[in-house]
């Protein structure tokens, strides 16, 4: 992954992970490979950040956490939003989505009309 | 990246537990367990055996250093009250432990009493007590069993030879052989001192490595000194051969101890200070 890959994702991890958490409750690693998944194999998180930003949003009142055992009897960390998370999460989403919208439009500007030198 | 060719799972969460010393320990177990089913979660995922140390390495990659995790670790929970409190105390008892011995320094030069500086030097371990003990709080997650032991080889001599001198400079106990006593227990001061510097270096946390070092050497010229007093003591005959060793060591603890107690002090205390103005 290149150094802008890696800062565009550090970037966009808080909404990733509230987005990923809208309708359930989720442990860490399953988080790690729904990422990897739903972006096609293009954005592999460097796992470590993860946990820091988890308990961040955490602390910040976005989620909260509980322990539960899954069927392998383990018991996993799993991560909810509150209300609040949801209210950040379409928020943010917004934002996300009007930032990406406008850098689409400066690139497709650019490749249609290159700048003469 | 640290070491980890045994047992890689335990060191790595050893390692980033290291840089979460200020927060309780319930959150501190929390963090760990967390970890550690990450960990066994990616391992099974890779279709290979848990123990398998070429596996766990593989997985380890994939989290990334355990100081940069360790370090967000902290940062992402905040700096407790309680945290800033252990290092001030910390800092302030190898301070006054630095002090003491700069006082004894002082008193033998400026042609006092022996009883005097042999009682500032005397009680100059019992300012590095809360210095056992925070240490011992803030490695608490490093090699558990090294750490106890630590601790136990650092309180014993520190508070008894306290003890000892406030009993024969203050209240006048006649103590028959205490000298022989205070070198044993003096003995293990250095030993401490080498067994906090592994930890210290194996933790790469709070202390810098050049500290570590520097009190590792302070441990040895104690172990040094005491061994050629003993010799000293058991063949008189041999004074004049190891006389050089004696004074040579004396004065060499002389500038040295007081050295690293203020540095170690300092940086105990501009930690607490500077995670007191962050909080």
């Amino acid at each position: 992954m290149s150094g802008l890959q890696r800062e565009l994702l550090k970037g966009s991890l808080d909404v990733m992970l509230l987005v990923l958490l809208e309708h359930e409750a989720k442990y860490g690693y399953q988080l790690v490979k729904e990422v990897r998944q739903w972006s096609s194999g293009v954005l592999h998180l460097q796992e470590g950040s993860l946990y820091p930003a988890l308990h961040r949003l955490e602390r910040n009142g976005l989620i909260t956490s509980f322990w539960q055992e899954r069927d392998d009897g383990v018991p996993r960390r799993y991560y909810q939003l509150t209300t609040e998370g949801r209210a950040a999460a379409t928020e943010k989403l917004a934002l996300w989505e009007q930032f990406v919208m406008g850098v689409q439009g400066v690139l497709q500007h650019g490749k249609l009309r290159p700048t003469p030198l | 990246m640290a070491n980890y060719d045994q047992h890689p799972f335990d060191r790595y969460v050893q390692d980033v537990m290291a840089h979460l010393h200020g927060l309780s320990d319930e959150k501190c177990a929390e963090i760990q367990a967390e970890l550690r089913t990450h960990l066994n979660d990616a391992a099974a995922e890779l279709g290979q055996h848990p123990d398998d140390a070429a596996t766990q390495l593989s997985v380890i990659k994939r989290l990334g250093s355990s100081k940069q995790v360790g370090r967000e670790l902290a940062r992402s929970h905040g700096i407790p009250i309680a945290a800033q409190g252990w290092y001030i105390a910390g800092g302030a008892g190898a301070l006054l432990s630095a002090a003491l011995f700069t006082a004894a320094i002082i008193f033998l030069f400026a042609g006092y009493e022996e009883d005097a500086v042999e009682f500032f030097l005397s009680i100059s371990p019992l300012a590095l007590l809360p210095v056992v003990l925070v240490l011992h709080r803030l490695y608490r997650f490093i090699d558990p069993g090294w750490n106890n032991a630590t601790l136990i080889v650092g309180l014993v001599p520190f508070g008894s030879i306290a003890a000892l001198s406030l009993a024969s400079t203050v209240l006048f106990v006649e103590l028959a052989d205490v000298g022989v006593l205070q070198m044993s227990l003096f003995t293990l001061v250095g030993v401490w001192l080498l067994m906090i510097g592994h930890l210290a270096r194996r933790a790469q946390t709070i202390i810098p490595p050049s500290l570590t070092w520097l009190g590792s050497f302070v441990g040895i010229s104690w172990l040094v000194l005491l061994g050629s007093t003993a010799v000293n003591m058991v063949y008189p005959q041999l004074v004049g051969k190891v006389s050089w060793l004696l004074s040579g060591n004396i004065l060499l603890l002389l500038l040295i101890h007081p050295l690293w107690a203020l540095w170690l002090g300092s940086t105990l205390l501009h930690d607490g200070l500077r995670r007191a103005r962050r909080a």
